[in-house]
């Protein structure tokens, strides 16, 4: 069988004094030294390992939870700063807003996005409630309670914090949708809440 | 040769062969497998809707049938063939050859007709469930018997490093199978493992890293040293080289596999250790990528010009792009970036295709026609192999990695208002969508080269010589093995002792494997004193193990990291001592979808009900596959109290009488479910479907009582 007979390894003139008496079928193997490079890679990893370990572990390097705490502080207090600036929920400019073109049609659309799922198309309510009814559960359906509640959620009954995702203005733009919507008892789930005259 | 100290000795190659066609059909069937997976990724809506090929339950076949099928046939091909040739003797036994090829293919078969049908234990790469870990550890020890056999009948007196990386896979991969799967079983197809939480999760990836460094690595790097020489004609670079670089290798390999749970709630300690060992693993790995390419330094216009040679060199350069990447990855900034994104999947496909795939091929097409004495086939179709391998796998590399970069860093971006810029999770996968079509054009090419070999080699063998005898080899005798006088010193001398060779690769991953692990195990410190976590209910257990049948954890995690994004996203950090009854751990390892610890209380349970039946209707965008089975499917609520009783064997505390009254619990509680969905229109007959029971389970996620500090608050349950 011509195939499996092994050639002469091919060896090069300047490694013929490299060449070990080693012979594994036919294979042999030269005594090149380590390549310079890769010990330094190896000395630079290790030199860099054994000291981080002990900062970390065994000196005063930070916990990861320390790391984690100090950045949501800042976190924290860019959200307190960005709150203050706003201060709260400005019915003037929701007055000259949500009936402009550009607001409904972000309420529109911020609404089919976001709400369509739990309130369903015509506000008529599946999986959250009804808003076309008279009956509210979460204040008594004025400007302000509708904010409040889609700002910062009911998250014990399913309604998420929408503050962080929407911006002020599609904020407004829902609210001036629901608004849209008021007391227009489209058939859909059941009364729930408080009947609000 | 009629000289005395030769004897004649005939390899077995007739196993050689047949471990060599199981490459690859099974290398065939688990890229397939690849490409129907990306392509639901791509678009839902290939998951037809049925059970069996939803992307959870296919997931683990996939990688399953690549690691163990593919490489795994084609890793013993090479050691039966290269053994016996390095050894200068036959097989041990061909009666255990024999057990060991169909025993392995059972297996395999095993495999695909379980993991569909979501019988998994959901533990990466060693989902296959109890039975069949049982046959893999006896297959197991059957190879080892038959190798251990053959290096003890042996005719060279040296055993040359080949053989160091096969003995260091054997061992090493029997400690890792064998304690990762440690379970109690509950029924014939079912099992808990005896590790939870924080622990199951530590061993869990102690062993998924090792598969990859001792199933994907260490036994290919083996077979470099064999088939690289020999087909390119030169000798190995450098002998010393091979030591150090062995030694290094499969010393600092064991250690790393806690950077698979960088940030997470594993001990910051363990962490530590994951880290800097990932980071030195750089060099020794490089040290086999260095040595494979230099031995083919001087040989340049061969390897031009051979497609074969061309493949080898294209696997080593792969090998040496991935081991660079992985210690990248391994540093905690670059894994808070790319942890849980695509940029992983990209990072396991450059070895899996680049070196695994490209290895195995020239592996193949140096053997086949060599085994069947005849020559190739096409070498024109070798090469269009190996370009369209190629250009798949840049593809593939380079949309991954774009696509993980990108969603990691929509993750992490926080606006001027302190809040995240991209606070809707869907928004960040419907960006990578398209590049998820790019990998699905990777894909398809990569498994057209397969198919594209698949021809050549079946042509080559039908072309082949009718008659194909088995031809007698003239070997020295072992004539060393009467002398009882060893002139060998250092590093050549315990190359002609087997025994003690194996027991120093032994210690060398069982230093680290007991450093890392044992601590973690034997800790009772898991106990938060701010709050408790109840044991879950028959009914929020029924509906894990559904959680685990469909392969949640494929593509949602329930571990928020200590990580701004994270907490901001998902609600308060993940600690370990919120998972001391999850029993196997489903921290998982990829967010296509978004976390779900504390997704419990989020929504209103009619909420879970129709995203599980139509998940665009609550989440518009999202491209996960509806589950409209679990809502025709019954619940078996037979099974919970033996279910109970294994989870109170091994350390849950339920009582005697919960144990007992498990089934009706059960029924109460998915009762009173269906009552608050009533008002939706939901049917009183759906209590019994096995959706109730997930909703159950995904209501009590993330869920603890906190405790204040003078009074105990005991909730019910």
């Amino acid at each position: 069988m011509s195939n499996e007979e092994n050639q002469e390894v091919n060896i090069l003139e300047s490694e013929k004094n490299l060449v070990l008496d080693h012979d594994y079928d036919g294979i042999k193997e030269l005594d090149h030294p380590l390549p310079f490079w890769w010990v330094m890679i190896f000395g630079l990893t290790i030199s860099f390992s054994v000291p981080y370990y002990f900062y970390y572990t065994h000196a005063d390097g930070p916990s990861i939870r320390a790391g984690l705490n100090e950045k949501m502080h800042e976190i924290k207090e860019k959200q307190a700063a960005w709150e203050a600036k706003q201060g709260g929920f400005n019915t003037e400019k929701f007055n000259a807003f949500f009936k402009t073109e550009k607001g409904k049609k972000l309420g529109a659309k911020t609404y089919r996005r976001k709400c369509m799922a739990c309130h369903a198309d015509q506000l008529q309510g599946t999986i959250g409630p009804n808003l076309t009814d008279a009956y509210w559960i979460h204040g008594k359906g004025d400007i302000a309670s509708i904010y409040k509640t889609i700002k910062e959620g009911v998250t014990a009954k399913g309604m998420p914090a929408w503050g962080a995702v929407l911006t002020e203005e599609q904020m407004y733009g829902v609210i001036g949708h629901v608004m849209s919507f008021k007391n227009k008892n489209i058939p859909g789930k059941e009364p729930q809440g408080e009947k609000i005259e | 040769m009629s000289d005395q100290s030769f004897e004649s000795v005939v390899y077995d190659d007739k196993t050689v062969k047949k471990f060599l066609i199981a490459t690859v059909i099974w290398g065939f069937v688990g890229m397939l497998v690849g490409v129907i997976l990306a392509a639901e990724l791509a678009n839902w809506r290939v998951n037809l809707g049925l059970e069996w090929i939803t992307f959870g339950r296919l997931r683990p076949l996939h990688t399953n049938a690549i690691i163990f099928a593919f490489v795994g046939n084609g890793i013993f091909a090479g050691v039966y063939h290269s053994l016996q040739r390095l050894t200068k003797a036959r097989m041990f036994s061909d009666l255990l050859s024999s057990i060991h090829f169909w025993g392995w293919q059972l297996i395999i078969v095993g495999a695909a007709l379980t993991l569909p049908f979501g019988l998994t234990q959901s533990k990466e790469y060693a989902e296959l469930i109890w039975p069949l870990d049982v046959a893999v550890v006896l297959i197991w020890v059957v190879f080892a018997v038959n190798f251990f056999g053959t290096l003890y009948f042996r005719r060279e007196k040296h055993i040359y490093v080949a053989i160091w990386f096969y003995i260091a896979t054997i061992l090493t991969v029997a400690m890792l199978y064998i304690v990762n799967n440690l379970a109690f079983p509950v029924s014939l197809m079912e099992s808990y493992p005896v590790f939870a939480g924080v622990q199951d999760a530590l061993v869990q990836w102690w062993y998924g890293h090792n598969a990859v460094a001792f199933f994907l690595t260490t036994p290919i790097l083996g077979l470099m040293y064999y088939y690289v020489p020999k087909a390119i004609n030169r000798p190995v670079y450098s002998y010393r080289l091979s030591i150090i670089h062995f030694w290094s290798l499969i010393f600092i390999y064991i250690w790393a596999g806690p950077h698979h749970l960088l940030n997470t709630s594993l001990p910051d300690w363990a962490q530590t250790l994951g880290v800097i060992f990932s980071v030195m693993l750089w060099a020794p790995s490089w040290g086999g990528m260095i040595n494979g390419l230099l031995t083919m330094r001087g040989a340049w216009t061969k390897v031009r010009k051979d497609p074969v040679l061309r493949l080898f060199a294209t696997a080593i350069t792969f090998y040496g792009m991935s081991t660079f990447e992985g210690p990248l990855l391994s540093i905690k900034w670059f894994n808070a970036l790319g942890h849980y994104t695509d940029w992983i999947i990209g990072h396991v496909h450059g070895g899996g295709i680049g070196w695994n795939y490209m290895f195995l091929a020239a592996m193949a097409l140096y053997l086949v026609p060599r085994l069947w004495n005849t020559s190739l086939h096409s070498v024109k179709l070798a090469n269009a192999q190996f370009w369209t391998a190629t250009i798949g796998l840049l593809l593939y590399y380079v949309s991954m990695n774009t696509a993980g970069i990108t969603q990691g860093l929509m993750w992490r971006a926080f606006n001027e208002k302190g809040n995240l810029t991209y606070p809707n999770f869907v928004e960040t996968v419907d960006t990578i969508v398209p590049m998820y079509w790019v990998r699905l054009i990777g894909g398809i090419l990569v498994l057209s080269s397969m198919v594209i070999m698949m021809i050549n080699l079946y042509l080559t063998v039908k072309a082949a010589p009718k008659e194909q005898k088995e031809v007698e080899y003239k070997v020295p005798k072992a004539t060393w093995k009467k002398s009882s006088e060893n002139k060998d010193e250092g590093h050549r001398r315990l190359e002609g002792l087997t025994f003690t060779f194996s027991i120093l690769a032994l210690l060398s991953v069982l230093i680290g494997s007991l450093v890392e692990i044992l601590p973690a195990v034997l800790s009772t410190s898991y106990i938060h004193k701010d709050y408790t976590v109840d044991p879950y209910t028959p009914l929020e257990l029924a509906g894990r193990d559904i959680y685990v049948r469909e392969g949640c954890y494929t593509c949602h995690s329930q571990m928020i990291r200590q990580l701004p994004q994270d907490v901001v996203r998902y609600g308060k950090v993940s600690e370990a001592s919120e998972y001391i009854y999850d029993r196997p751990f489903q921290w998982g390892s990829k967010r296509t979808g978004p976390d779900l610890h504390r997704v419990g209380g989020k929504y209103p349970d009619y909420w879970h009900y129709r995203h599980m039946l139509d998940p665009r209707e609550t989440s518009p965008g999202s491209i996960m596959p509806p589950y409209g089975w679990l809502f025709k499917k019954k619940l078996d609520t037979a099974i919970l109290p033996q279910k109970l009783k294994v989870m109170k064997a091994l350390g849950a505390p339920y009582s005697e009488d919960e144990i007992k009254f498990a089934s009706q619990n059960a029924q109460e509680q998915a009762e009173k479910i269906v009552a608050g969905l009533e008002s939706a229109g939901v049917k009183k007959s759906m209590a019994n479907k096995q959706i109730i029971a997930l909703i159950a389970y995904l209501q009590r996620l993330g869920k603890r009582n906190e405790v204040a500090h003078d009074e105990k608050n005991v909730s019910e349950h």
